[in-house]
């Protein structure tokens, strides 16, 4: 009975590796494979001159320059609502709050990061729904929006990584500029964060991974397939993600479908770099600490 | 002529409180006072937008509660046009994808992590790791859209029915994207139980497999209840797989290769096709089960959590 | 009558001092009374509460979690008598005013000079320039000077431990504190550095108020002009220098403690 399980688990386990290693290397490699050859100015601009396309004096009607523009800017904007706000809060959750207002946000900070990105598009939705019927009857979903409620889907990750890094920071190191008579907001911009830094820059990378992936959210709050370069803030735009989505199950022709093998690559690169970056990062702290 | 005066960590953690005689604030003080309230503002935040999210949910669902909708709503059929919205097949759709996501990511998560911490070779188990650490980052929508030129064909062509869009291919995607949430969590647990136990383990001269199955993983109990309830709210929540691989029939599924559609997949299919208005309500229904499920799922994280505080100590008296 | 005579030969006089953490008693009603410009040195086994004693004296025990501290601290602070716990004096300036030193030397990452530096230009508000003059005073002071002159862009990691914790000492030093409290100052240091910075406190001695705490009895023997002997949280015996100068007082210390 027990060498049976003890057999069984050691089966298990390199089963499930080779699973993994063989499901991860298989995506990838197909990916890979079939986008590779895709990967050209083309791919971006499609017919429209590079660069009058690039500075956007020339429309792009078949490639994916639009898309990466709107992610850019979903990504940027996003981070400018989410990065101050969430560190911010972090800080507050790490160096002042009391032990029962932890308890109860640190809840509601986990309910946000748990809850499905699809249902924070459903609160953007109903929050145009809500504006159309008060406030702004000529209120519509848009590029703001959108970059709103992802902003709100990364705020919790943004909240934890700072107060993690934080807390991480020993006590005896946390006392000494106390002990110097510094007061604690001075403490914590020139010892704590300091410290902290590299743990906090992880998380923010993170984050942007975070916002640049999500579908489901801008699915519902104003992306389109068709609508060029965003043109303000309160405009409809394009996105990578959604690009990929709409050709995997539109697509009409072998080129745009390429163009989806072509997006899905390009956004893979971008994500996983953002990956390296802060798991570079974070190796660096972990040597620092210990 | 003594006082005895109390002071604690709580109260003290303001500003000390000024008396006559006592010098002026400095104007590190008042900064000090500006920034712990500029903070506590920040970290309102989360806490004020879970109340607007279930408020508005709220809000748009509350006609379900007049004029007899609610029966409408919890029923079978997904007819729109008839003024029929049953979301009940979505409900179970929901439920058969995530179980049987978790069915295959569980055991495979946990045969990771056994393998990482000592049954496999010590370079691969590495390696492994950091591959699981990387799949969290690789896009969902990258996995749905391999999904569709990968997978679907392939069980198309092996089942020779159908068109491939299935319970079966969404839950084999959504457990290769679910699996290395689990696994990281299992493997966090692992990393803290492993080393207090392992030197006894061997001096009782176990071998790796007896250790991790008999003392290790036991001793990771509430870490692999944990990572399951997690799992199965990550495998909820997900949109992008089910929308794009799962056939999206509104309708109760008899077999793996069925085709299914999710409560996510619902709100995004309905919402883009932008049908009238009295579907909304029944969407935003939808949308409140998928907060009520969060909401239980980390209620039970914390009740899990709740007996296994770290202890707290004095400071190098 | 008897509180004015008491204070007047007096720095500060501590009287049923009890701090608790989280519901366990660390201290237990402790009474201490510190001289002007004398050592004073607080002995007792680990966990007997000499280090929750030094940090009550500058409520650093509340940067804790869980504490709680009852009781009458009153230090003679800016030509008056404040009492630590219940004069709204604000604990910052407290902390300037009665600087510690930890056990191991924790510097700031960044320069040697920054690390002086950043202290005078935040707590006590100092240019640029008043600043250096107060670095280079400090670090004389902390017999540092000669060292380190040379090389004050340099990260303070690279500095020797026994460097390192004189530049704590020319750090606080140069917060002009009227108090220092020492952690053991000289624990993670080897012999050389430890004569070094015992002969550094004899003669710092003449300016401030000096609590310090110690493992070791013949470094208490050398330094103290009061010990305070700690056990479980109370005081069990306060010598002055004529009583350990007696072989048989300190026989019966040595008992008491291990």
């Amino acid at each position: 009975m027990r060498r049976i399980s003890e057999s069984l688990l050691i089966g298990l386990s390199w089963l499930s590796t080779i699973g993994v290693v063989a499901g991860a290397g298989i995506l990838v490699g197909y990916l890979i494979q079939r986008g590779l050859g895709t990967l050209s100015p083309e791919l971006l601009f499609g017919d429209a001159p590079a660069w009058q396309a690039f500075i956007g004096r020339q429309p792009v009607w078949d490639g994916i320059w639009p898309a990466v523009v709107g992610t850019f800017s979903l990504v940027a904007i996003s981070s400018i609502i989410a990065v101050p706000l969430g560190i911010a809060g972090g800080i507050y959750q790490a160096e002042y709050a009391t032990e029962g207002w932890k308890a109860w946000s640190g809840f509601a900070i986990d309910l946000l990061a748990g809850l499905p990105s699809i249902v924070m598009g459903l609160f953007g939705f109903s929050l145009i729904l809500f504006l159309r019927n008060s406030l702004m009857p000529a209120a519509n979903t848009c590029l703001l929006l959108s970059s709103g409620c992802l902003a709100l889907l990364v705020l919790p990750y943004l909240i934890r990584t700072t107060q993690t890094a934080l807390e991480g920071i020993t006590r005896d190191a946390r006392v000494v500029g106390l002990s110097l008579g510094f007061t604690q907001w001075q403490n914590i911009v020139h010892v704590l964060l300091p410290s902290a830094g590299r743990g906090i820059l992880s998380g923010v990378i993170l984050a942007i991974g975070r916002s640049a992936e999500d579908t489901a959210v801008i699915l519902l709050t104003g992306v389109v397939a068709n609508s060029g370069l965003p043109r303000g803030i309160m405009d409809k735009y394009e996105a990578l993600p959604f690009t990929i989505y709409y050709l995997a199950a539109e697509h009409r022709s072998v080129e745009e479908l390429n163009r989806g093998f072509g997006a899905a690559l390009v956004l893979l690169l971008l994500t996983s770099t953002l990956f390296l970056g802060a798991y570079w990062l974070r190796r660096t702290v972990e040597r620092k600490w210990s | 002529m003594r006082m005895n005066t109390t002071h604690d960590t709580e109260k003290m953690t303001g500003r000390p409180k000024l008396r006559q005689g006592d010098a002026a604030p400095r104007g590190a003080d008042v900064v000090d006072y500006c920034a712990r309230w500029a903070l506590g503002g920040a970290a309102l935040v989360s806490s004020v937008v879970i109340f607007a999210i279930l408020g508005f949910l709220l809000y748009f669902s509350a006609p379900l509660l007049s004029e007899g909708m609610l029966a409408k709503v919890l029923s079978w059929d997904w007819q729109p046009f008839q003024g029929k919205f049953g979301v009940l097949p979505m409900v179970v759709g929901s439920m058969y994808l995530a179980f049987s996501s978790l069915l295959i990511a569980y055991p495979a998560a946990v045969g990771v992590c056994c393998f990482a911490h000592g049954l496999g070779p010590r370079v691969p188990a590495r390696m492994l790791m950091g591959l699981v650490h990387f799949m969290t980052s690789i896009p969902t929508v990258v996995y749905g859209f391999v999904s569709v030129f990968l997978l679907v064909p392939a069980i198309r062509t092996a089942f020779e029915s159908g068109t491939g869009f299935s319970l079966l291919a969404a839950s084999i995607t959504l457990a290769v994207l679910v699996l290395p949430t689990i696994a990281l969590l299992i493997n966090t647990e692992m990393q803290q139980v492993a080393p207090r136990v392992g030197m006894t383990c061997r001096a009782l001269g176990l071998t790796k497999v007896q250790e991790l199955l008999w003392v290790v993983l036991p001793g990771c109990f509430r870490g692999l209840i944990a990572a399951a309830v997690l799992g199965f709210g990550r495998a909820m929540g997900d949109t992008l797989v089910s929308l794009m691989v799962a056939g999206n029939a509104p309708q109760f599924p008899h077999s793996l290769l069925d085709s299914v559609r999710t409560l996510t997949a619902h709100i995004a299919l309905v919402l883009a096709t932008d049908v009238n208005s009295a579907a909304y309500a029944s969407l935003f229904g939808c949308g409140l089960i998928l907060f009520l499920v969060t909401a239980a799922v980390n209620l039970g994280l914390r009740w899990i959590e709740k007996s296994s505080r770290p202890d707290r100590g004095i400071p190098g008296a | 009558m008897v509180v004015m005579q008491q204070e007047q030969n007096s720095a500060g006089i501590i009287e049923d001092l009890n701090v608790v953490f989280f519901g366990q008693r660390v201290l237990h009603n402790v009474h201490v009374r510190l001289k002007p410009h004398e050592l004073a040195v607080i002995v007792g086994r680990s966990g007997s509460g000499k280090s929750t004693f030094l940090r009550s004296l500058n409520r650093l025990n509340e940067c804790f979690p869980g504490c709680r501290t009852v009781g009458s601290v009153r230090l003679f602070l800016e030509d008056r008598w404040i009492d630590v716990y219940d004069s709204g004096f604000p604990a910052p300036r407290l902390r300037q005013r009665v600087a510690m030193v930890f056990q191991s030397p924790n510097v700031l990452p960044m320069s040697i000079e920054r690390n002086v530096a950043l202290p005078l230009r935040l707590v006590m508000g100092m240019s640029r320039s008043e600043a250096g003059h107060q670095v280079e005073r400090a670090l004389r002071e902390a017999q540092l000077w000669d060292e380190v002159k040379d090389r004050l862009k340099q990260p303070a990691m690279t500095l020797s431990g026994g460097q390192q914790q004189r530049l704590c000492l020319a750090r606080v030093l140069a917060l002009e504190p009227q108090f220092l409290l020492l952690d053991e100052p000289t624990a993670s240091l080897d012999f050389r550095a430890s004569m070094k910075i015992e002969e550094l406190l004899l003669r710092l001695k003449e300016k401030y108020t000096i609590v310090a705490v110690s493992h070791s009895l013949s470094q208490a023997r050398r330094l103290a002009d009061q010990i305070v002997v700690l056990k479980e949280g109370s005081v069990v015996q306060c010598l002055d220098a004529q009583d350990f100068e007696r072989s048989a007082t300190f026989q019966s210390l040595i008992e008491e403690i291990f």
